[in-house]
């Protein structure tokens, strides 16, 4: 970090504005700020100090304001004091501008403004910890040393067991116990993340458990799924099998239909085969008795019917001819009358007709003869005497017609029971009571099927319920990587609190080597080889044989506090600067001269406040060895007025 | 304020040695002792330093813990 400028403005002494450019070559790093006591030396680090922490002296801003400044505008409301320090770091740099407002609206703060790069300024509530990474308000004790208040300093520097509260600002300034917080955090980490672990481990535990029980429901589901599935495979078979036995049923049903209708045509071919016995009996019957006309059946048949109607018409012919004969007489009788015998009507003058009459119904008398009639009669009387019945015969043909007939039927019959008995095929083997009994037990079966089968669905369904909570609760295993986190946790502990002690005692030594190296320049007394730091940073002087002395004056005091300062510096920040107030309170001239010329080849940019009494340039410039960049000349105007002014060297 | 001063080439040293001395240790757990890399030690510390006046250390804890959750993100 490097001071570049620092502007006052109505700040304590200095009424207006005042500016000090802290830009040196590194061949002549030295700034020299003089001024006799009183004058303002002291009011540039309160400035610094006011600017980056807000805080300088315990006095409060209306009684830092410059009061000339003050009293020539007590109302304006314009009026302001301000201090602005500029500074850069790693190639940027940095604005600070604080002011406050007497009569501004809030004259209780002053208000700071950053800018970086002479941007935007930064949010006011960060400008803090911008300073805080730049000049830490704890440390700031060593970068703006007071001679005249490092009391502090001396009597840790000559206590053996160094003073406690420079050895806390020490280890400040080292980081010390910036590695003890880290730990610290590390350690409340690594809690956390056992905690972690704890209940992960816990989680995991129970995730096995969970993945056993998963594993056990697994199994259950599947064999709650096989017997489900053997359920299914009973209940389809008896299903399969009710199904075969009502066909069965349905088969049996027909098949006795089909056999009553066989035992009814088997009744009905008996009564044909009996009836047809019975027509072959009396055709043998009837054949055996008249055997000798039976061929000549037909013909006598013939003739008798012939015979018998000849008689029949020659009776008819007898008898017309009777009534011919009747009503021919009656003719006659009128024809010779001239009267009708029975009505007495007169036919005398119509004769004629009668005769007519007469002629014709005697052109119809037949040729027919009561020998004519004998002898037809005398005929059939033949077939008589022969036995000769054609009406038998006629049944006896009729008969055979029906045997032959009775034949086809029964033919018939017997096809159709045939037919009958391929159809109802073979006979169950069991019959029907048994099947229904079987068709009763195969529905209980299934029955019982079907209510187990919905068991089953119910078990798996809650089953599967259980191990979809399950297979959750086993998906969120903590995976052994996130034990990375504890561990890593762990090693970092490990390693901070072992690298700490390390570090303190190699920065302990790297200060101790400085502070020596500025000692060794300042001290007069050469018999020292050095400075020893101990662990609680008090500071002893070294002699050749490796023992130590305790600082015993003053002189060695405030080098030891200059080499010690200057050791932490060097130590602690890159391209440090000291502003060192009033250095050489209690050095004599030999020690002021090593003061110089070790200020002037230390490295750091080491500004230096004297009075007078402590430096006068025509005598004392020459310790600086030509070393010195600039000289500011602090000079007091009137009580409330200084100024500083930059000398031309 | 610069990062590369002594103090923190100090800091840097001891973490870095304690580091490979845990590395060499043939009973140090390696399961511990291969988390981080040298680098990543590094920006720690470097996190640390920056931040070491800072109230409360975000910035080193946020680093920290991007290191970390990367590395079990990674595993």
């Amino acid at each position: 970090m490097k001071l570049e400028k620092l502007i006052l403005h109505n700040f304590m002494a200095y009424k207006g504005d005042h500016e000090i450019d802290f830009g040196v070559s590194s061949h002549s790093p030295l700034i020299l700020f003089l001024g006799e006591n009183g004058h303002g030396k002291s009011t540039i680090q309160n400035a610094c100090k006011w600017c980056l922490y807000d805080q300088t002296t315990e006095m409060p801003n209306s009684d830092l304001i410059n009061r000339k400044a003050y009293a020539e505008q007590p109302n304006d409301p314009g009026l302001s004091m301000s201090v602005t320090l500029s500074w850069a770091d790693e190639g940027k740099s940095y604005e600070l501008f604080r002011s406050w407002e007497p009569n501004g609206k809030d004259s209780t703060n002053s208000h700071p403004i950053l800018r970086i790069d002479g941007g935007n300024a930064v949010p006011a509530n960060s400008v803090q910890d911008y300073v805080q990474r730049f000049l830490a308000k704890e440390i700031s004790h060593f970068f703006f040393f007071d001679g005249e208040t490092q009391k502090e300093f001396d009597a840790m520097a000559t206590s053996k067991n160094g003073s406690g509260s420079i050895r806390s600002e020490i280890e400040k300034t080292l980081s010390i116990p910036v590695i003890s917080d880290a730990v610290n955090w590390f350690k409340v980490k690594q809690a956390e993340e056992s905690d972690a672990l704890v209940k992960a481990n816990k989680q995991n535990e129970n995730i096995k458990k969970a993945g056993l029980a998963l594993e056990n429901e697994r199994k259950l589901r599947n064999t709650l799924q096989e017997e489900l599935n053997d359920q299914l495979v009973k209940l389809s078979e008896a299903s399969k099998r009710i199904e075969a036995v009502e066909a069965e049923l349905a088969t049996m049903q027909e098949s006795q239909e089909l056999s009553e209708a066989i035992a009814g045509l088997r009744g009905e071919k008996t009564a044909l085969a009996t009836l047809r016995k019975e027509k072959f009996q009396f055709i043998t019957d009837a054949l055996s008795h008249n055997v000798f006309w039976a061929p000549l059946a037909i013909k006598l048949s013939a003739i008798q019917n012939q015979v018998v109607s000849q008689i029949e018409v020659t009776q008819k012919a007898f008898d017309e001819n009777k009534e011919i004969a009747t009503t021919i007489d009656y003719l006659h009788r009128i024809e010779s009358n001239g009267f009708c015998p029975v009505c007495k009507s007169d036919h005398s003058q119509d004769k004629s007709k009668f005769v007519d009459e007469i002629a014709r119904l005697r052109a119809r008398i037949q040729a027919t003869t009561q020998s004519d009639l004998t002898e037809l009669e005398d005929k059939a009387k033949l077939f008589e005497q022969f036995s000769f019945n054609s009406d038998l015969y006629v049944d006896l043909r009729n008969i055979q017609k029906e045997y032959d007939s009775l034949g086809s039927e029964l033919a018939k019959v017997e096809n159709k029971i045939r037919d009958l008995e391929i159809k109802r095929g073979h006979s169950p083997s069991q019959d029907v009571q048994i099947a229904v009994s079987s068709l009763k037990n195969l529905m209980d079966d299934k029955t019982l099927a079907t209510r187990n089968i919905e068991d089953y669905k119910e078990n798996l369904a809650a089953a599967d319920k259980r191990i979809s909570k399950l297979e959750s609760a086993v998906g969120k295993e903590i995976s052994p990587e996130k034990r990375i986190a504890h561990n890593a946790f762990s090693y970092l502990l490990e390693i901070f609190e072992s690298s700490k002690e390390v570090y303190v005692a190699d920065v302990r030594e790297q200060v101790q080597k400085y502070s020596s190296e500025t000692f060794l320049k300042i001290i007069s007394d050469k018999k020292y080889t050095g400075l020893r730091i101990n662990e609680n940073f008090g500071v002893e002087l070294v002699l050749p044989d490796g023992r130590t002395d305790p600082l015993r004056s003053t002189g060695q005091g405030k080098v030891s506090t200059i080499s010690l300062v200057s050791g932490l510096i060097k130590t602690a920040m890159d391209e440090g600067f000291i502003l060192m107030d009033t250095p050489f309170v209690s050095l004599d001239i030999g020690h002021r001269a090593a003061v110089c010329k070790w200020a002037s080849e230390s490295g750091l940019k080491v500004s230096l406040f004297m009075h007078s009494g402590e430096f006068v340039w025509d005598r004392d410039s020459h310790y600086f060895q030509g070393h010195v960049g600039k000289i500011y000349r602090i000079e007091k105007i009137d009580d409330d007025e200084s100024r500083v002014t930059l000398e031309t060297l | 304020m610069s990062e590369s001063n002594v103090a923190l080439d100090l800091l840097l040293r001891a973490v870095i040695q304690q580091h490979r001395s845990n590395m060499l240790d043939p009973i140090a757990d390696k399961s511990h002792t291969s988390i981080f890399t040298e680098q990543e030690l590094s920006e720690i510390v470097r996190a640390l330093w920056l931040d070491r006046y800072s109230d409360n250390r975000s910035n080193f804890q946020k680093t920290v813990g991007a290191l970390i959750t990367d590395k079990v993100s990674k595993a």
